[in-house]
């Protein structure tokens, strides 16, 4: 399990204003699932090297609910795996590449501790190593946080939870 | 034929059983009296030497153990790397009990002959205990939240508990 992923390809890369004066780049790719539905991986690169991890459905791409519905295709450990695959590229590409991703709550679900956050989190958490990054969660925003320790820069952590409360709110 | 009238079954079953029953006789015999010398003189002859080449034995590979040990830092900069170590600590964490139980054996206590190969065992599961703890102080900064005081929104996971919570079975992607 988590060993097989699809394969990927990357699409391209644009630049995204996500806030007064906060900017990201967006890098897309897209992969074929089993079930012959092509889904999106969004990794977002914002400032100090954090990259947010999205994905959905290519054929939901337009709906404002594509990232909280659920596919029930049954592959949900291959696309997982294929993600991980993109963030070990990533990783290889930016050695100083931290990883975050929130898990979207599903139509009728509080936004604390959603049932992804629990099955995501309990996946990163198992398969990947606790040498080169930092595990942080919170529960209350469904969020984890993977902070790349070879990134030195003082006082990160805090710097990062005001760049998301910025853009996100927290 | 004259052969086969001297030859009599019953008289030959009877002496058989004579010799059987007076070997039985001396065996029991040298049993009873001969073996705690036996077992005495086979200790002396073979047991001591063993022992004395193995309390040596272990003598000279503690020796090389405790160089390795002090120029061979354990670091760890992978998740391959790091499951090596975890695989370590575990094998070592479960003859922790017995180890320590060694090294506390008190050699003035111990018999005479027995001192200098207990001694040894005794070093050299010491020796073990320190490595045990050094290889565990590896860990300590995987389980030392370094940004305390600036983060207010994430929690810290320790390797610890995602250790606790991992499946074994799956490797790491990174």
């Amino acid at each position: 399990m988590f060993t097989t992923p699809y394969s990927y390809k990357s699409i391209t890369y644009q630049r995204k204003v996500v806030a007064e004066n906060e900017y990201i780049i967006e890098y897309v790719y897209s992969f074929t699932g089993s079930s012959q539905k092509k889904y999106l991986v969004f990794f977002e690169l914002y400032n100090y090297n954090v990259y947010v991890v999205k994905f959905c459905l290519r054929e939901r791409k337009y709906y404002s609910d594509r990232f909280n519905r659920l596919t029930n295709l049954n592959e949900c450990s291959r696309v997982l795996t294929t993600i991980g695959q993109i963030m070990k590229e990533t990783y290889g590409q930016n050695p100083y590449a931290s990883f975050g991703f929130i898990g979207s709550n599903l139509p009728n679900e509080q936004t604390n501790n959603t049932k992804r956050f629990k099955l995501y989190s309990s996946i990163v958490g198992q398969l990947i190593s606790p040498v080169n990054f930092d595990h942080r969660v919170s529960v209350k925003h469904s969020a984890y946080l993977l902070i790349n320790k070879d990134f030195q820069e003082e006082n990160l952590l805090s710097k990062i939870e005001d760049m998301f409360n910025r853009i996100y709110n927290f | 034929m004259l052969s086969l009238n001297t030859y009599n079954p019953f008289e030959t079953s009877l002496d058989n059983a004579k010799v059987v029953v007076s070997l039985n006789w001396l065996y029991q015999t040298v049993r009873k009296y001969v073996s705690k010398l036996s077992l005495m003189a086979l200790v002396i002859l073979l047991g001591l030497p063993f022992l004395f080449l193995a309390g040596l034995w272990l003598q000279l590979k503690r020796r090389g153990f405790q160089k390795h040990m002090r120029i061979n830092k354990v670091e760890f900069n992978n998740a391959d790397e790091y499951l090596n170590l975890k695989r370590t600590i575990k094998h070592l964490s479960s003859l922790k009990p017995v180890l320590t139980a060694v090294a506390k054996y008190k050699i003035s206590k111990s018999p005479l002959l027995f001192r200098y190969t207990i001694l040894q065992m005794k070093r050299m599961s010491s020796t073990l205990l320190t490595y045990h703890g050094w290889l565990n102080s590896r860990l300590v900064p995987l389980n030392e939240d370094l940004h305390k005081e600036n983060g207010k929104v994430f929690r810290f996971v320790s390797e610890r508990e995602l250790w606790k919570h991992r499946n074994k079975a799956y490797k790491y992607w990174m």
